[in-house]
């Protein structure tokens, strides 16, 4: 499972980070969501889901390995 | 008592009731689930409307991906508008003459724009809530020299920002004193005029709007105030709120005072299986007396996520609003969490941040964080939402 995050749509809203708080945060210098390390681990799986389902530019994705 | 209904109807196919028809099959949920949609449309996002939809021109963004909803084996009847309901058979009429059976219900069909009756119908004055708007708007907007918006909110503030890019004169009209006067206290608004009043946006305070200024051919030459001033525009836009749609369920046993009422748990009073969601659902809650309609995008969202939990468990669980909502516009980003006191009162704790952005703690009168507002201060609103919710109690 790995988080793709569209850097160009990004836009810093920070809804992802409030939903998934172990998982996201935003770059310091960008505002732009990134994967904090160690994850995502599969007991992230739901609020990485709300993560996705709360960008209001739909700048991420949950992608499960093929 | 948590056995999970056989098949789940929700009436609008906006974000709250996509994003609930998602949640239910994301929990779990095996039955059928059927989507009655009005607009002709597939399901989209509305909050790019006022913004690059107006601009660029851009598609707003589908709630649903390519294949998505044959994957999630949801069902759109699309371009079906619900004209009434009965609760006993438990069924949906729509404009088709189709009736729609349910085991459970769930009322998503949203506010539209509160209109000025005045302006009739006039082909140059605009309100913005669908894509058919939102595209007539950018035409007029196109070749209009002069934009006269009424209403000082987020949705005026967004307008006047597209207007001016695309080279329009933009007045804003508002009745109060000064901006957002019913949601955000002074210190906001000040910042906020400061940022129209630097990329030359008029700004009339003070006048309620009469009544348009002279018409001829089904267009207006724009907007008489209260006080006699004329404000000139080839274009019309009116942004001063909402009215919920509940006229199709008018007759029902359903408790409707300016939306559906409902419980925190979203249930909908004094009929069994049926939730409301997003703009259309007015919480009351008896202990706290508090009783308000939330029509905010991350609302709608967050109110999906526990209906759905509520009818694939069978549970209770309350609806807690993270009030969050957020405006771009001028370039700049405005954001604003938790609850404020909008009065000449209110404590408000201003600080600068790097690059030129404001943050506004709100404070209660016993010193505690109530809200935050940022403009252009992406982390450190952040940082104070993260503390307002670390600090919200009561029960879970």
């Amino acid at each position: 499972m790995k988080i793709e995050i569209d850097r160009e749509t990004c836009n810093g809203y920070g809804n992802c980070v409030i939903a998934a708080p172990d998982v996201l945060d935003l770059e310091p210098d960008t505002n732009i969501a990134f994967v904090l390390d160690g994850h995502p681990v599969e007991s992230d799986r739901a609020a990485i889901l709300d993560a996705v389902a709360d960008c209001p530019v739909q700048a991420l994705r949950l992608v499960d390995d093929a | 008592m948590s056995t999970a209904p056989e098949g789940v109807v929700i009436v609008g196919g906006s974000v709250a009731g996509v994003r609930c028809a998602q949640a239910l099959r994301q929990k779990g949920f095996t039955g059928s689930i059927r989507v009655v949609e009005g607009e002709p449309h597939a399901p989209y996002d509305k909050p790019e409307l006022s913004k690059t939809v107006l601009t660029a021109g851009d598609a707003p963004r589908p709630l649903l991906a390519d294949g998505e909803a044959a994957t999630l084996d949801i069902t759109l009847l699309q371009g079906e508008i619900a004209t009434g309901i009965d609760v006993e058979a438990r069924l949906v009429e729509t404009s088709s003459g189709r009736r729609v059976e349910y085991s459970v219900l769930v009322i998503a069909t949203g506010s539209r724009a509160r209109r000025l009756a005045a302006f009739g119908d006039a082909t140059n004055v605009h309100y913005l809530r669908t894509l058919d708007d939102a595209s007539r708007l950018r035409h007029d907007i196109t070749s209009a020299r002069t934009v006269a918006v009424v209403g000082g909110g987020f949705i005026g503030g967004e307008v006047a920002s597209a207007a001016r890019t695309m080279g329009s004169e933009v007045t804003i009209v508002e009745a109060a004193g000064r901006l957002m006067s019913r949601s955000m206290p002074a210190e906001v608004a000040g910042e906020v005029q400061g940022i129209y009043e630097a990329h030359g946006v008029r700004l009339s305070f003070g006048a309620a709007v009469a009544g348009p200024s002279e018409s001829s051919h089904h267009r207006v030459g724009g907007i008489e105030l209260g006080d006699g001033r004329q404000v000139a525009a080839d274009a019309v836009v009116i942004g001063i709120g909402s009215v919920p749609n509940t006229e199709w369920l008018s007759g029902s046993a359903l408790v409707l005072d300016d939306g559906v009422v409902c419980t925190p748990d979203l249930r909908a009073v004094g009929v069994d299986d049926v939730y409301a969601v997003g703009d259309v659902a007015r919480i009351r809650d008896d202990r706290s007396g508090v009783s308000r309609r939330d029509e905010h995008w991350t609302s709608a969202r967050e109110q999906a996520a526990v209906v759905a939990q509520n009818i694939v468990a069978g549970g209770d669980i309350e609806f807690h609003s993270s009030g969050y909502v957020w405006s771009d516009q001028f370039g700049h980003r405005l954001q604003h969490a938790g609850v404020c006191d909008p009065g000449p009162d209110a404590s408000v704790e201003v600080s600068s941040v790097a690059g030129g952005g404001r943050l506004f703690l709100h404070r209660s009168p016993s010193g505690e964080l109530m809200g935050v507002t940022g403009i252009d201060a992406q982390r450190e609103f952040l940082k104070a939402r993260r503390a307002l919710l670390a600090a919200a109690v009561g029960p879970a």
